[in-house]
């Protein structure tokens, strides 16, 4: 029976916690008090995924059975989500690749032909060969990618947009199909957003895309509605959510996810050895090993059918499996910031990503009430190396040298370096043709940042580097109990303390 | 006593026969190649020779999660094209299920004594059926302790490297009295690689490819006969899916078709020994 997540307070018999830090992690005793959040197990997976996708495409919600949407003669595109999802990337087989076997078998036997499949990249990066084939499997990449019915989404191709109205520019081969099925893997809170979000923000132009990750629909998630129901309004959508669990770590990583006094005698031996030796190894060796790590997530359920009943059904499962209860807001909160981040698979995880990435965590995965209370202290541990990839992250590069060296402010930052962004011709260039980010990706990260920490105080990061962290507009400590004293002027000096033991994710229902 | 060849002792016991029979009957059996010193001089002989099967040839390997969603007993269909059949799909399973595999072959591979010992001590090799047709123990008992039975249904190797009819159901009844998952196993590229005639693969590093597809159960009240042709039809969409894609092969699931019999055997064997293409190598396209 699969535990459910708890909070611990910190006492004499505690031992030290696992504190994530890019790729150093670390073994942190917490003072007296500190309430701990710890995840909750996973739940039992689908024995067999082929035939639970097989079942839910049968047996819908609020829809026809798949079979009977489709015609032979009909155009079918399948949209499914990119490699942000899930963190760490998922050790073969994806979810992604059986369900989509599963998918196109149905298609088959209904005797469609003209199929073709695109990944909801967005403004994100472009896929490369060896990641279609990691998330499609061997068998849909092979019958599809050779012909260029395999592709990724492209926010620059004025040529493959269309507009559907409102403003509105969506892929021109998604716009035109008879039936979009959208296979998508809910694993936090983002889902939550619905699947119509990813769809817009997945195939959209990128004025659209900005409409909906913009400063303004960071404010006012209200602001994002026109878009979303415009999308709604010009593609037939049947969608395919597959919830995940919380198996975060596969085998021999498995043992940071574990509760830290459940560690058999092989890790508590390999710990001192891992601590011992990750910092002589070197910056790159470090990635590549942190870069291997691969989750082993299973699938929890699957829900197939009309949109707007999969999207509730799918956050009532995620909330079942990820929720914890919480008893009180907190002073101060903290985070730690691993290496994994959605946005740095195969790069380093540069000082912005990591920001947004800890603010996130601990601001924005919750019910309706964050943990940290209006005006609290966030301290989060991650290492803020200035550490860049010029192939991936090429705006980012320039990002954090020009634009957060003269401004944090995000009404500035969209004034003043917006337009030059989004259309400085290097940064599309790279975007359309190698795999690197799209030029505003920075500028949303930031403003999602930015945005959610106004709810906070003082930003500690401990172990961080000083200059990363001045430049965010964080401070940076050298260990906990400098933090503590740093914000001990906004929160007091006993302040209650949270801490939150991620990974694995967790969303806070906050009393 | 006949001159001719003496078929397979009885492993019941049955009247008695002179000793050089007997000893067929001990390696027919298999029971001296299952115990655990030949066990483990199967692990030895086994570390050299998958290396030595990867190294000489160019194995790709698709559709082993098919293989791995499988836990415990398994029974193995294959095509059989080629005496290295064994020796790939052997280098191609995990290592854990390597060492509990057996393999079942016609009774007719064990008439020579070096041979047959070589091959039960290097494959777990033991004859699947007696000269009747009847079922030896071997496979049953291997199944019981959760091993794998790696079987070739077709009987003998193919002529000319086409999938022939499943002349033998016995896998298909093993896997109905056991109730056993059967996972079909589809090989290309071993029949070009070391062809009829060969005792050795052809120059250069051919490839040969295995590929695992879902497991298949017998049905409710499905017989051997039914089962077995499920089984050929699984093997068969492999084949296809291995030729073409698995797109194309799942809109059109009939077996690959086989060219005209008339005298034209030499162009079907021209077809099986066509090299298979490096999938990794592509004809790069400089692009702006």
């Amino acid at each position: 029976m699969a535990r459910p997540g708890f909070v611990l307070e910190v006492g004499e018999r505690t031992p030290p916690l696992l504190v994530p830090s890019g790729d150093r992690p670390r073994l942190e005793r917490f003072p007296h008090g500190t309430r701990v959040v710890f995840p909750a197990e996973s739940l039992p997976a689908v024995p067999d995924l082929f035939e639970a996708v097989a079942e839910a495409l049968v047996a819908p919600l609020d829809s026809e059975p798949l079979r009977a949407r489709l015609r032979p003669g009909m155009r079918l595109t399948i949209v499914f989500d990119d490699l942000c999802v899930p963190v760490p990337v998922r050790q073969a087989p994806d979810p992604r690749a059986t369900i989509l076997q599963a998918v196109l078998t149905a298609v088959a036997e209904a005797g469609v032909d003209d199929v073709a499949l695109v990944a909801l990249t967005g403004l994100n990066r472009r896929l490369t060969e060896a990641e279609l084939l990691h998330l499609t499997g061997e068998r849909v990449f092979r019958s599809f990618f050779a012909d260029g019915l395999l592709t990724c989404a492209d926010a620059e191709d004025a040529g493959g947009l269309t507009d559907v109205g409102g403003g509105v520019a969506l892929h021109t081969r998604v716009a035109a199909s008879d039936l979009v099925v959208q296979v998508r893997l809910v694993a936090g809170v983002d889902a939550t957003r619905g699947g119509a979000y990813a769809l817009a923000a997945g195939l959209g132009s990128t004025a659209t895309v900005n409409r909906l990750a913009g400063l303004a629909a960071c404010e006012d998630p209200g602001a994002a509605e026109p878009v979303l129901a415009a999308v709604a309004a010009a593609v037939e959508v049947f969608r395919v959510d597959a919830v995940l669990d919380l198996d975060a770590y596969a085998p021999p990583a498995a043992f940071l996810a574990k509760r830290e006094w459940e560690w058999n005698l092989q890790e508590r031996a390999g710990w001192p050895a891992l601590r011992r030796g990750l910092p002589y190894l070197g910056a790159k060796v470090r990635r590549r090993l942190a870069d291997r790590v691969r989750s082993a997530y299973g699938v929890t359920a699957v829900l197939a059918g009309a949109p707007e009943a999969v999207d509730p059904a799918a956050a009532k499962l995620l909330h079942a499996q990820q929720v914890v209860d919480v008893p009180a807001q907190a002073d101060l909160v903290v985070v730690g910031v691993g290496h994994a981040n959605p946005y740095a698979v195969a790069a380093p995880t540069n000082p912005v990503l990591a920001a947004w990435d800890g603010v996130r965590t601990a601001l924005t995965e919750h019910t309706g009430t964050p943990v940290l209370r209006p005006g609290g202290a966030l301290v989060l541990y991650a290492p803020l190396t200035a550490d860049f990839s010029p192939l991936r992250h090429p705006a980012y590069v320039d990002f954090y040298a020009e634009v957060l060296s003269a401004t944090t402010d995000p009404l500035e930052v969209r004034d003043r370096f917006e337009d030059r962004f989004a259309a400085d011709p290097w940064y599309t260039h790279l975007y359309r043709t190698r795999q690197a980010f799209h030029g505003l990706h920075p500028l949303h990260r930031w403003y999602q940042t930015a945005v959610a920490r106004r709810h906070c105080g003082d930003v500690v990061v401990v172990g961080g580097d000083r200059q990363s962290a001045e430049r965010l507009g964080f401070r940076a400590a050298s260990t906990f109990a400098d933090a503590c004293e740093i914000v001990a002027s906004s929160v007091g000096r006993s302040p209650s303390i949270t801490y939150l033991h991620t990974p694995p994710r967790l969303i806070a229902n906050v009393a | 006593m006949s001159g001719g060849a003496p078929g397979p002792a009885d492993i019941d016991g049955g009247a008695r026969r002179p000793a050089r029979h007997r000893r067929r009957a001990r390696v027919y059996a298999g029971g001296w190649a299952r115990t655990k010193p030949a066990e483990r001089a199967r692990r030895g002989a086994q570390a050299v020779l998958v290396p030595a099967v990867t190294g000489r040839l160019a194995v790709d390997v698709n559709g082993a999660e098919h293989l791995d969603a499988v836990r415990g007993a398994a029974l193995l269909v294959a095509n059989h094209g080629s005496h290295l059949d064994t020796a790939v799909l052997l280098a191609a399973l995990p290592a854990g299920r390597r060492r509990s595999t057996g393999v079942g072959v016609g009774a007719g591979y064990f008439d020579r004594w070096p041979r047959a010992a070589g091959s039960a001590l290097a494959f777990g090799a033991f004859s699947l059926t007696r000269s009747d047709g009847r079922p030896t123990s071997t496979a049953a008992d291997l199944l019981r302790r959760g091993g794998t039975v790696l079987a070739y249904p077709e009987g003998s190797r193919s002529v000319d490297g086409f999938l022939q009819p499943f002349t033998d159901p016995t896998a298909a009844r093993l896997a109905i009295d056991l109730r056993v998952p059967v996972v079909p196993v589809a090989l290309r590229g071993t029949y070009a690689a070391m062809p009829r005639g060969r005792s050795w693969p052809v120059s250069g590093r051919p490839r040969v490819r295995v590929r695992f597809g879902r497991a298949l159960t017998p049905a409710t009240g499905e017989d051997a006969d039914a089962f077995s042709t499920r089984l050929h039809t699984a093997v068969a969409d492999l084949l296809a899916e291995d030729e073409a894609t698995w797109w194309v092969a799942l809109r059109r699931p009939a077996a690959a078709p086989e060219p005209s019999t008339d005298g034209a055997v030499w162009r079907r064997v021209w077809r099986s020994t066509v090299p298979l293409p490096d999938p990794r190598r592509r004809s790069r396209i400089w692009r702006d």
